[in-house]
């Protein structure tokens, strides 16, 4: 008997053809960002002949620093990866936090709440990492923590909206009835029925997080030292890999970041047909 | 002998489902005449308003369909969806369930009545105001000028009821359909809406076709009622002879159901239309059933004058 | 005496944009006897449920159960009053939630109840038996089942908290009239077995007389 509560909608029964490809290629990218050990030849630091071509030994040739390229390639997927999931984590969860408790209890909260949304909306986003990223010690999580406390309230608004539709419907009225707390309700009656809104956004909110860091990446604005698809297309620029016309150092990582990008936004769109939909009407 | 409106000859619907194909409507044979008033009784689920949009040719195109259905000798089936266009409505007009859903609320309700004449090329906008002004006049308005001005929120259940009326009568069609009109209105509106009912065939001399699960406000309406179950016809007759000698034990029990008769249930449920029982449909929750109900359906000959599908 | 309403009002809106939904409302209920409500849509009937039953708070007067005033209960005395006084709504299927089983919605409010995980499946086809509903239900989602059988789960579901009072607003509007008969005479079953107290509120006259000790009209 399964009595687990359905916090994942029951998927519908649509042809999962369409979908496999950015599912298996999002799969690929996380599988190589997890453990690039088993698929990089060498180790990014590994110093060969520079500006090698493309040969059995180095698939991609190397960089100026002699540095084989397709390794590099294969390194520089954690850190794209990691700060555009964990920016989009982070965004959805303070996000849903926020319009969960504004939609559920109105009033003078749900004021003050949206007040400071349209506060986060004012600030922008990349000028501030940079003025960070200067003052403060580089790395990949101050990009995380900007990109994700900057980006919620999109999502903040939106989740507001449902949950105050399905406030008033009546299973929430029954719950209340039979005695349910509050945090109950809002965690195991509200929660499930908003999921299939806050996949699609988290997943967006993480593309967008790749995309971010990538341009400030290729700008240079970010933490140089950071290995990164982005930092390779700037690195190219202004290490003559674009002079001397070295496609294998800017394009993979460029064709990544697309490829990546496509793929997670595809996935929002499996979860946009889900079938458990709550109408009020 | 009045002329035969609506000819519904072994119609059979059957939808695709999730899994296994959903047989909604079976063998379904019945004659409306013109000036007639025609109701179909039964439960949620009977396929009572499967048929209405047989008729109306408004299912999905997946479905599939057998038998014929014939206004006034054209085929509905055989149309074109341009030929349908100009059939609906002016032919044939429906009054759906729900009225407040039925309107659309971002358009004043004088343009969703005036539209349909001026489209159908029925008269130009002057004269169709003039109409729809007159129209809601007799169904009882008090100001039709507010009425024309007004959007469909500003007005309770029973007003949007009486506006979809109106939208169907101001075409004058020859069949008009109403799929269950008691939905969300309150009791003590029932006595206005059986008028209403009654008025669209007496002034043209429409036929009726009513769909409800109410055997009383059925009786109380139509010449003859049809009784469905699962799909199937049951029975079928004068709808004051069905009501005090009915022939089959669900027209029995249905009235019993009814608040004169003390609200007697019928025991059991209605059968997944996938999941039908052996022999008679309804022996699973009949109390004369015999061995022999477990195992034959019996026939309906739909030309008697009283016909029920029951061997006792 | 076990639920008393003396002079209930409700308004909804401020300053011009008022509408006084109910005025001056009152009403006395005794154990095991049922109260018809009957008025037009619109009298308020469905506010008056949700006062009764403590979902709203009136704008003047009180509610007292067994004595008590609810708005001014501690909180033993107000889960003990949550779990006394239940509702039923009009709409079958709306009363749960879209994105549960039937079984996962059952076995929550078991849960709560306090009923241990072991006795859980065998509570749940005894309360099932009870209504008329076979198990099989268990495993579909509410927009998967007939309105009456949903009734049937909600009223199951109703009386797991062993009420001693039950709000039925509008229960059989929604029902076909075939349906409507099973579930009038279930709630009267119920209602002998249990010794519960209804509330019953409906704009069908018929329907009320046949249920009611008393009938006030809105």
């Amino acid at each position: 008997m399964n009595t687990a509560i359905r916090y994942f909608p029951a998927f519908p029964r649509i042809s999962w053809k369409p979908y496999l490809l950015p599912l298996a290629l999002i799969s690929v990218f996380i599988l190589i960002s997890a453990a690039p050990e088993a698929f990089a030849p060498y180790r990014p630091n590994k110093l060969f002949d520079p500006y090698m071509e493309l040969s059995a030994e180095h698939i991609l040739g190397t960089d100026d620093m002699g540095r084989d390229l397709f390794s590099l390639l294969v390194y520089a997927a954690r850190n794209s990866m990691l700060i555009g999931f964990a920016s989009g984590a982070l965004a959805v969860s303070i996000g849903v936090a926020i319009g969960l408790v504004s939609g559920w209890y109105r009033g003078l909260l749900d004021d003050v709440l949206m007040g400071a949304t349209d506060v986060v909306l004012i600030i922008p986003k990349i000028p501030l990492a940079i003025i960070l990223a200067a003052y403060l010690k580089p790395g990949p999580w101050i990009l995380i923590l900007v990109l994700g406390l900057l980006s919620w309230e999109g999502v903040a608004r939106v989740i507001r909206s449902r949950v105050l539709q399905v406030r008033s419907a009546e299973f929430i009225l029954s719950a209340q009835c039979l005695g349910f707390s509050r945090w109950y309700i809002m965690t195991r009656e509200v929660l499930p029925v908003i999921f299939p809104l806050i996949v699609p956004k988290f997943v967006l909110m993480t593309a967008g997080a790749m995309l971010s860091e990538s341009s400030l990446s290729f700008l240079g604005l970010t933490d140089t030292t950071m290995l990164s698809w982005g930092t390779m297309i700037s690195e190219s620029f202004t290490y003559s890999g674009f002079i001397r016309g070295m496609w294998n150092w800017w394009l993979p990582p460029a064709l990544c970041i697309i490829l990546s990008i496509l793929a997670v936004t595809s996935i929002a769109f499996i979860h946009e047909r889900g079938r458990r939909v709550v109408i009020q009407s | 002998m009045r002329t035969t409106l609506l000819r519904v000859d072994d119609l059979c619907v059957t939808f695709p489902g999730a899994g296994e194909p959903v047989p909604a409507v079976r063998n379904v044979s019945f004659a409306l005449a013109e000036g007639e008033r025609i109701a179909l009784v039964g439960e949620s689920g009977c396929g009572k308003s499967v048929i209405a949009q047989a008729v109306m040719r408004l299912l999905p195109p997946e479905t599939a369909i057998s038998g014929s259905v014939r206004l006034n000798g054209i085929d509905i089936f055989a149309q074109s969806e341009t030929a349908m266009e100009k059939i609906r409505g002016v032919q044939m007009g429906m009054v759906f369930q729900s009225p407040e859903r039925a309107l659309n609320p971002v358009y004043r309700i004088g343009k969703q009545l005036t539209d349909p004449l001026v489209i159908h090329g029925i008269c130009d906008r002057t004269e169709a105001k003039k109409r729809v002004r007159d129209v809601l006049g007799s169904l009882g308005f008090t100001d039709p000028e507010w009425m024309m001005k007004a959007y469909p929120w500003m007005c309770s259940g029973g007003m949007c009821q009486r506006v979809l009326f109106a939208a169907v009568l101001l075409l004058h069609p020859q069949l008009v359909i109403a799929d269950e009109p008691t939905k969300g209105l309150d009791a003590d509106r029932l006595g206005e809406l059986e008028e209403m009912l009654c008025a669209v065939s007496e002034r043209d001399g429409a036929g009726l076709l009513l769909i409800t699960h109410d055997l009383g406000l059925a009786a109380r309406t139509a010449d003859r009622v049809i009784v469905m179950y699962s799909g199937l016809i049951l029975e079928s007759g004068p709808s004051d002879v069905v009501l005090k000698n009915p022939g089959h034990p669900y027209t029995r029990g249905l009235v019993g159901s009814l608040p004169e008769n003390g609200f007697t249930p019928i025991p059991g449920m209605s059968p997944a239309l996938t999941d039908l029982p052996s022999g008679c449909v309804f022996h699973p929750r009949c109390p004369h059933a015999l061995e022999r109900c477990r195992t034959e359906m019996p026939d309906l000959c739909m030309d008697e004058e009283h016909p029920a599908r029951c061997r006792i | 005496m076990i639920l008393c309403a003396d002079s209930i009002t409700k308004t909804y809106g401020k300053k011009k944009d008022r509408v006084d939904v109910l005025g001056s409302f009152s009403l006395e209920l005794s154990e095991g006897e049922t109260i018809g409500l009957v008025g037009p849509s619109g009298c308020g009937k469905s506010t008056c449920a949700r006062l009764l039953a403590g979902l709203e708070m009136p704008d003047s007067g009180t509610i007292e159960f067994r004595g008590e005033d609810i708005h001014k209960m501690n909180r033993e005395a107000w889960r003990n009053y949550r779990r006394s006084v239940q509702m039923i709504f009009q709409d079958p299927g709306g009363s749960f939630n879209p994105v549960h089983t039937i079984c996962q919605s059952l076995s929550a409010v078991l849960a709560h109840a306090g009923v241990p995980r072991a006795e859980q499946e065998t509570e749940l086809e005894r309360i099932l038996y009870t209504v008329g509903v076979h198990p099989e239900i268990l495993g579909r989602y509410p927009d998967q089942i007939s309105g009456g059988q949903a009734q049937r789960v909600a009223i199951a579901r109703g009386m797991i908290m062993r009420p001693s009072v039950m709000i039925l607003d509008e229960p059989t509007s929604a029902l076909d009239v075939s349906v409507q008969a099973q579930i009038l005479h279930l709630l009267k079953e119920v209602q002998q077995e249990r010794q519960i107290a209804y509330v019953f509120i409906s704009h069908d006259t018929a329907v009320v007389e046949f249920m009611a000790d008393r009938i006030i009209r809105i």
